[in-house]
C-alpha cells in the first residue's frame, strides 16, 4: 500500500514537472574567446497565470540563470561562470503598453516599451547570444563542461506559506570547448 | 541528601542546557534561512515579508512541535517509570496546552474564514464591472487618438515619399505648420534624426525608430511626460521614416489617468488578493502560534513551579518512608504549597524528635530488659539453687516449669519435659494437693511422696499469680522438704509428749505412792486410823487414776483426729445445732445470734467443725462460771466466711494469746491443754484458722476463718 502510494506521488510529481514550461534548444558559440549562449523557452510558456500576473500592472520579473559548470565525479559539479538576466515586465493600463527592463547581473541594460502581448512573448521567449564572458580559463578539448539554464517565471507558494517558484528546472547542454 | 540534591541539580542544569541547545540551533538556522531568503529575493519587496512570516510560522511550528513532542516523550517515560510528580505534571501541562491550543485554534479558524470571506467581497462583480467600464472608456478614447495618429503618420509618409529627400525636412515643417500634427520626427535608417519639429520636445528611443521600419510600423505609442504624446510612425521610402505626434488633451489625460490609476489599484489588489490572504493568515498563524507557544511555555513554567514542590514532597516522603529523617525540603513560598512544605518539614522534625525519643526509650527499655534478664537469670539461678521445690502451675492445672529441687521431688530428670509429670504416679498426689490448696490458697499442706523406696514429707503451699486484670493466670507451688524436720519435730513432739506424760503421770503417781506408803505405814504400825487412812488413800488413788484416765482419753482423742471430709453446708445451722444443748443445760447463759438469712453455704466437715464450736462454747461457759452471755455472729469477707464467738467472761490475757493454741498449754487446773490445739488443727485441716478477736474488750472473743 505504502509502496503504491509512493510510486503514485512520484509519477504525479513528474507529471506536474512535465506540464510546466521547458527550456528548449540551447546553442552556444565562441567569438573572440567569449562564449555566447542562445536559448529559448518552449511555446506556451506565457501561461494565463503569467499573463494575469503581468496584467495586474505589478512588475513581473523573469529570471534567466545561465551557468557554465564542470562535472566532477563523486562530488558536486563546479560552477565556472554564471549570468543572471532579469527581465521585468510592467504593464501600464493607461497606455496599454508593456515596459520591459532588462538587467544582467543586476545591471540594467535595456528599457523598452512594447505594445502587444505578442511582442512581450517574443521578448521573453529567450536570450540571444548572451555573453558568458571569456573562455580562456576553460581547458581546450575538455568534455566535462556543460551549460545549464533555468528560467523562473513566477513566484508561488505551496500551502500558502512555503515559497515555491514556478520555473523550468535546469536544462543542460554539453559544452565543447574549442 | 543535600549533597545528592546538589549533584542532581548540576546534572539537571547540564541536561537543561543540552535541551536548550537544539531549539537554539533551530533558532539560529531559522534566522540564517530567513536572512538567506531575504537576500536571495531582493527585488521582490512585497513578497519578502510574506516569506519572513512563512519562515517565522515554520520556525514557531517546528519549535512548538519540538517542545510538545519532547514533553510528550518525557511525560510518557516519566509516567512509565512512575517518577514522582510525573502524572500531575503531565496532567497540568496537558491542561495548560489545551487551554492555549483550543481557543487559539478556534480563533485562527474563525479568522481565516473571515479573511477569506471579507477579502473576496472586495472583488465582487459590480466593482469589477465599473472598473472595467472605466478602463474601456479610457481605452476607447485613446484608441481614437491612436488610430488617428497612425492614419496621419501613413499619409505624411506617403506625402514625403513624393518629395525628394533633400526637400523632405522643409516639407515636414510645412506639413506641421499647416496641419493638426503637434510634433514630427524625420530620421534615417541609421536612427539619426534628420528633422525634428518642434525641437527638444522629447527623445524618441531607438526601439520606436526601429519599429517604424518594420512592416507594421509604429502604431499609437503613448509617451507620458510633462507633455504626453501619441506617437505613430511609418517608413518613408527605404531609408527614412517619419513619426508624428499628437499631444494628448490634458483634461482627458487627467481623467484617463485617474481611471487608469484606480483600475491599476484594483488590478493590483486583485492580483495580490491571494498574497494578502496569505499574509493575513500567516500573521494570524504566527500570532496563534506565538500565543500557543506562550501558553505552552507558561504552562511548562507553571507546571514546573507547581509540580516541583510536589516532587520534592514526594521525594521527601519517600526518604522519610525509608527512614531518613535528616532532611528539610528547600522550598519557601507564602502560598498554600509553601505552607504544606513547611508543615511537612515540621512533621519530619517532630518525627525526628519522636524517633530520638523512641531510640532513647528503646535504649532504656533494652537496658531495663537486660536488667530484667539479669534479674531473671539471677532469680532462675536462685530458684534453681533453692532447697525448696518451685513448680509453676498453669491456669488449667498443668505443670509448666519446675526447678531442680522440684524435679528431684517429683522424680523428673533435667531433660524431661514438665508435661511428663502426668505420666508419673506422684502426679495424683500433687493434683490432690493442688485441689486442696486451691480451695485454701493461703493454706499449707503436708504431702508425703514415696519414690524408689524413699519417702519424703513435703510442705506444699500455693501462691496464686494474678495478671494485670487481676485474674489468676498461674500459680506457684512451693514444695518444702520437711522430711528431716518432720522427723525431728515428731521426735521432739514425742519427747514433749513423753515429758508431759511423764509429768502428768508423775503428778498423780506421787499422791498414789504417798497414799500407798501411808496405808502401809498405818498398817505396819497398826494405827487406829488405818481404816481412815485406807479410805483416804484409796480415794486419792482412785481420784488420781481417774485423772490419769482422763489424760489418756484426751491424748487418744488428739492422736486419732480423723481426716476432714468437706461438704457444702450452712454455718447458721451448725451454730444453732451446736448451741442448742448448752442453751438447755446452762439457763444462766444467754445465747444471742446474728446469723444472716442469705449467708452462703461453705464447705466444711460438719462433725469436726461442730466439735470446734462446742469447744469454744464450753470454754466460754466455763470462763463465765456458767452465767453470762455468748454472742455468735456470721460475717463474710472476700475470701473468708467468719464465725465470731464472744462471751462476757474475763477475757484472754495478752501474754497467752500466742501460746494458747499450742498442745498441752492450759490455764486450767484440770485439762491436758489439747482442746485449743485440736481446734486449731481442725481449722488448719479446713484451710482456715482461728484468731483471738483483739478488737473485743467485753470478754473473750474468738473468730473462726473458713475459706469461701
Amino acid at each position: 500500500m505504502r509502496r503504491s502510494l509512493a510510486i503514485l506521488l512520484l509519477v504525479a510529481a513528474f507529471t506536474v514537472q512535465a506540464k510546466g514550461p521547458k527550456v528548449g534548444k540551447i546553442s552556444c558559440g565562441f567569438d573572440n574567446l567569449h562564449l555566447f549562449v542562445t536559448f529559448s523557452l518552449s511555446d506556451g510558456f506565457l501561461s494565463q497565470d503569467v499573463l494575469d500576473a503581468i496584467n495586474s500592472t505589478k512588475p513581473t520579473t523573469f529570471t534567466y540563470e545561465v551557468e557554465v559548470a564542470k562535472k566532477r565525479t563523486g562530488w558536486f559539479d563546479k560552477t565556472i561562470g554564471r549570468r543572471v538576466v532579469e527581465k521585468t515586465v510592467t504593464y501600464d493600463n493607461l497606455t496599454r503598453q508593456y515596459d520591459l527592463v532588462t538587467a544582467v547581473d543586476g545591471e540594467e541594460k535595456e528599457k523598452i516599451s512594447l505594445i502587444s502581448v505578442e511582442e512581450v512573448e517574443e521578448s521573453l521567449k529567450g536570450m540571444t547570444a548572451l555573453d558568458m564572458g571569456s573562455v580562456v580559463d576553460l581547458s581546450p578539448g575538455e568534455r566535462a563542461y556543460y551549460i545549464r539554464v533555468r528560467v523562473t517565471l513566477l513566484k508561488n507558494f505551496v500551502l500558502w506559506i512555503i515559497p515555491s517558484d514556478e520555473d523550468t528546472g535546469w536544462t543542460e547542454k554539453e559544452l565543447k570547448t574549442p | 541528601m543535600d549533597g545528592k540534591r546538589t549533584e542532581n541539580a548540576i546534572k539537571d542544569r547540564g541536561k537543561r542546557w543540552i535541551r536548550l541547545a537544539l531549539p537554539a540551533l533551530l533558532l539560529v538556522a531559522g534566522i540564517g534561512f530567513i536572512y538567506h531568503v531575504i537576500r536571495s529575493k531582493e527585488g521582490h519587496p512585497f513578497k519578502n515579508p510574506l516569506i519572513v512570516l512563512a519562515v517565522i510560522d515554520i520556525f514557531l511550528l517546528v519549535t512548538l512541535f519540538y517542545l510538545l513532542f519532547r514533553q510528550l516523550i518525557k511525560g510518557y517515560l516519566q509516567w512509565r517509570r512512575v517518577k514522582e510528580g510525573a502524572r500531575i505534571r503531565t496532567r497540568l501541562l496537558t491542561a495548560f496546552v489545551l487551554l492555549g491550543l483550543i481557543p487559539s485554534t478556534l480563533l485562527l479558524i474563525s479568522a481565516v474564514l473571515m479573511i477569506e470571506s471579507a477579502v473576496d467581497k472586495w472583488f465582487t462583480l459590480p466593482v469589477h464591472t465599473v472598473n472595467e467600464a472605466g478602463q474601456r472608456l479610457v481605452d476607447a478614447s485613446l484608441d481614437l487618438l491612436r488610430t488617428g495618429s497612425a492614419r496621419r503618420a501613413d499619409s505624411v509618409a506617403k506625402q514625403l515619399e513624393a518629395v525628394p529627400e533633400d526637400l523632405q525636412p522643409s516639407f515636414v515643417s510645412h506639413i506641421v505648420k499647416g496641419g493638426d500634427i503637434d510634433a514630427v520626427w524625420l530620421f534615417g535608417s541609421d536612427g539619426a534624426t534628420i528633422k525634428e519639429w518642434p525641437s527638444g520636445v522629447m527623445q524618441v528611443d531607438a526601439f520606436k525608430k526601429r519599429k517604424c521600419f518594420s512592416e507594421d510600423g509604429l502604431r499609437g505609442y503613448i509617451v507620458l511626460g510633462d507633455k504626453s504624446y501619441v506617437l505613430s510612425g511609418s517608413r518613408v521610402g527605404s531609408s527614412r521614416a517619419v513619426i508624428v505626434g499628437y499631444l494628448l488633451p490634458e483634461k482627458m489625460l487627467t481623467e484617463a489617468r485617474f481611471i487608469a490609476e484606480n483600475q491599476k489599484l484594483y488590478l493590483q489588489a486583485k492580483a495580490e488578493r491571494q498574497f494578502f490572504k496569505i499574509s493575513m493568515v500567516s500573521s494570524f498563524l504566527a500570532l496563534t502560534l506565538a500565543v500557543i507557544f506562550a501558553a505552552v511555555w507558561i504552562g511548562m513554567k507553571l507546571t514546573r513551579e507547581i509540580s516541583k514542590p510536589l516532587q520534592l514532597l514526594l521525594e521527601g516522603t519517600e526518604e522519610v518512608s525509608r527512614g531518613n529523617l535528616d532532611l528539610a525540603i528547600p522550598y519557601e513560598a507564602k502560598d498554600e504549597i509553601g505552607t504544606v512544605v513547611s508543615s511537612f518539614n515540621k512533621m519530619v522534625d517532630d518525627l525526628k524528635e519522636s524517633k530520638r525519643e523512641i531510640v532513647k526509650s528503646n535504649q532504656e527499655l533494652r537496658e531495663a530488659s537486660e536488667a530484667a534478664e539479669r534479674r531473671r537469670h539471677y532469680i532462675e539461678t536462685l530458684v534453681e539453687s533453692l532447697n525448696v521445690g518451685i513448680v509453676s502451675i498453669g491456669r488449667d492445672g498443668e505443670l509448666l516449669t519446675a526447678n531442680n529441687r522440684a524435679r528431684e521431688f517429683l522424680g523428673l530428670s533435667k531433660k524431661d519435659l514438665p508435661a511428663k509429670i502426668v505420666t508419673l504416679p506422684v502426679w495424683q498426689v500433687i493434683k490432690d494437693s493442688l485441689r486442696d490448696l486451691s480451695r485454701h490458697p493461703e493454706g499449707r499442706k503436708e504431702v508425703t511422696i514415696s519414690q524408689r523406696e524413699e519417702t519424703r514429707v513435703l510442705i506444699a503451699s500455693l501462691v496464686p499469680i494474678s495478671d494485670a486484670e487481676g485474674e489468676v493466670s498461674r500459680s506457684i507451688l512451693i514444695l518444702e522438704d520437711v522430711t528431716d524436720l518432720s522427723r525431728t519435730q515428731r521426735i521432739a513432739a514425742w519427747q514433749e509428749v513423753a515429758r508431759r506424760l511423764a509429768h502428768e503421770i508423775k503428778n498423780p503417781l506421787t499422791p498414789i505412792r504417798l497414799s500407798a506408803q501411808r496405808i502401809r505405814k498405818k498398817a505396819r504400825e497398826g494405827a487406829e486410823d488405818l481404816h481412815e487412812a485406807i479410805l483416804e488413800g484409796t480415794t486419792t488413788i482412785e481420784k488420781e487414776v481417774e485423772s490419769m484416765m482422763l489424760m489418756v482419753n484426751e491424748f487418744s482423742r488428739f492422736a486419732r483426729l480423723p481426716e476432714v471430709k468437706l461438704r457444702w453446708g450452712s454455718l447458721s445451722e451448725l451454730v444453732l445445732t451446736s448451741a442448742a444443748p448448752y442453751q438447755n443445760a446452762y439457763p444462766k447463759v444467754r445465747f444471742s445470734f446474728d446469723l444472716p438469712e442469705a449467708f452462703p453455704q461453705v464447705m466444711f466437715d460438719h462433725e469436726q467443725l461442730e466439735r470446734v464450736v462446742k469447744n469454744l462454747f464450753e470454754n466460754s461457759i466455763e470462763a463465765m462460771k456458767m452465767a453470762g452471755e455468748i454472742q455468735v455472729s456470721l460475717s463474710m469477707t472476700d475470701k473468708w466466711a467468719c464465725v465470731s464467738i464472744r462471751d462476757t467472761g474475763p477475757g484472754i490475757p495478752h501474754e497467752i494469746r500466742e501460746k494458747m493454741f499450742l498442745p498441752y498449754f492450759s490455764t486450767k487446773k484440770k485439762g491436758m491443754g489439747l482442746g485449743m490445739a485440736i481446734v486449731a488443727r481442725i481449722l488448719e485441716e479446713h484451710g482456715g484458722r482461728i484468731e483471738v478477736d483483739g478488737s473485743y474488750a467485753g470478754g473473750a472473743g474468738m473468730t473462726i476463718f473458713l475459706p469461701r
